[in-house]
């Protein structure tokens, strides 16, 4: 597996800052307070809060923290057999994980093509990775993936994921990812057929090994992935794409 | 073919009883998803009857796979995915029924071998009315194949 490119944190918005004596509009003390005006002072207040609620927007702070996957590391087997621990692999690095099993014929495609859709309106120089996580650990072995991203010619660069089915289900709980083994039946052979209810789900992660956003797997809109990339790219660097 | 020439064979056929008695299903647009060998893929078309009276979809048939069943996929709470197979499809008179992703389709399970983009499946479809009709369904890429 490659070694990471890390990127993160390189610089923080100065609106991030806690001491106040760097910010602007953020300087607040009990001497100068920023709504000082007496008789002005519901005015100034609603009309500064947006004003502030403004500035931080356009300085680039992202989507809110939905789960910090650092609290509970998971210990993974990528298509190679290699070990990746979620999210430490990937520190440094803006991640899209999709969540799959490899006998689902239908949903999972969308989702997986959904991902490689939005790899095309991505950047390569922000070197996001991109990630499927199979939550069907029984049937897919680390071969079974990757055959399968190789009928289905999926980049080299992607990992497919897969591992004891407690790490998994950790890091599911972590995602909000919800799975339940639903119609079985039998084969010839007598192997049970089955399938699996899941949550149709993509997930974004900063570098930082944080969930920043959740989009409806089959249909996340490239165009809005790709902004929140660089809001988040924007957040870690302070540089403006 | 001289068009005369080909209504009188079909109509022949017809008398014959070789041809189903309303020549009224066109399977438009067919595609087929990649699949791995063992795994599973799905078949998805546009059947459009031309007919005056309904038909129906009752099962299809591929040698490329060990079982093939019809299937919809349906949406639960919390944006939740689940597969549920079918016994039929209907198709109304002098309409159109679309399997397509995210919906209805035919399901292929049991690959017998890899199904990669630029391969040709043959499926049958087998209707009330219709009888079996054959089609050749191209696998597209992943890329091609993924909207919703």
């Amino acid at each position: 597996m490659r070694t990471p490119l890390r990127i993160f944190p390189v610089a923080r918005c100065r609106f991030n800052r806690p001491d106040n004596e760097h910010t602007g509009a953020g300087s607040v003390s009990r001497d100068q307070p920023l709504f000082a005006a007496r008789n002005k002072q519901g005015i100034l207040l609603r009309v500064g809060l947006p004003v502030i609620g403004f500035l931080l927007a356009a300085c680039g702070r992202g989507p809110a923290v939905e789960a910090d996957l650092t609290r509970r590391p998971v210990e993974l087997l990528d298509q190679d057999s290699t070990v990746v621990v979620v999210p430490d692999a990937f520190r440094g690095q803006i991640v899209l994980v999709g969540y799959i099993y490899t006998h689902c014929p239908d949903i999972c495609p969308m989702i997986t093509a959904r991902m490689l859709e939005i790899a095309r309106h991505i950047p390569d120089s922000l070197l996001v990775r991109y990630v499927l996580v199979s939550f069907d650990p029984e049937r897919d072995r680390p071969h079974v993936l990757r055959h399968y991203a190789r009928v289905y010619e999926l980049p080299e660069s992607w990992r497919l994921l897969t591992g004891p089915e407690s790490e998994l289900q950790a890091l599911l709980d972590l995602m909000g990812v919800r799975t339940r083994r639903s119609w079985t039946s039998f084969a010839e052979n007598g192997e049970p057929v089955y399938f699996i209810d899941h949550t149709d789900r993509i997930s974004l992660l900063d570098g930082r090994g944080r969930v920043r956003r959740h989009y409806e797997g089959t249909t996340a809109d490239p165009e809005r992935v790709r902004r929140d990339v660089l809001t988040l790219w924007r957040e870690a660097t302070g540089v403006e794409l | 073919m001289k068009p005369v020439l080909s209504e009188l064979l079909v109509a022949a056929s017809v008398f014959f009883g070789a041809l189903p008695q309303e020549r009224s299903i066109h399977l438009l647009d067919p595609w087929i998803r990649p699949g791995a060998a063992g795994g599973n893929s799905a078949l998805y078309v546009r059947l459009h009857n031309a007919g005056s009276v309904p038909d129906t979809l009752l099962e299809a048939t591929a040698e490329v796979a060990a079982r093939v069943e019809l299937h919809q996929t349906v949406s639960g709470p919390g944006n939740m995915r689940r597969m549920e197979p079918v016994s039929y499809v209907v198709l109304p008179a002098r309409g159109e029924f679309r399997l397509e992703p995210g919906g209805w389709h035919v399901m292929l399970l049991g690959l017998k071998r890899d199904l990669r983009a630029g391969d040709t499946v043959k499926v049958e479809l087998r209707f009330a009315r219709a009888g079996r009709v054959q089609l050749q369904a191209p696998v597209r890429p992943l890329s091609r194949g993924g909207r919703r």
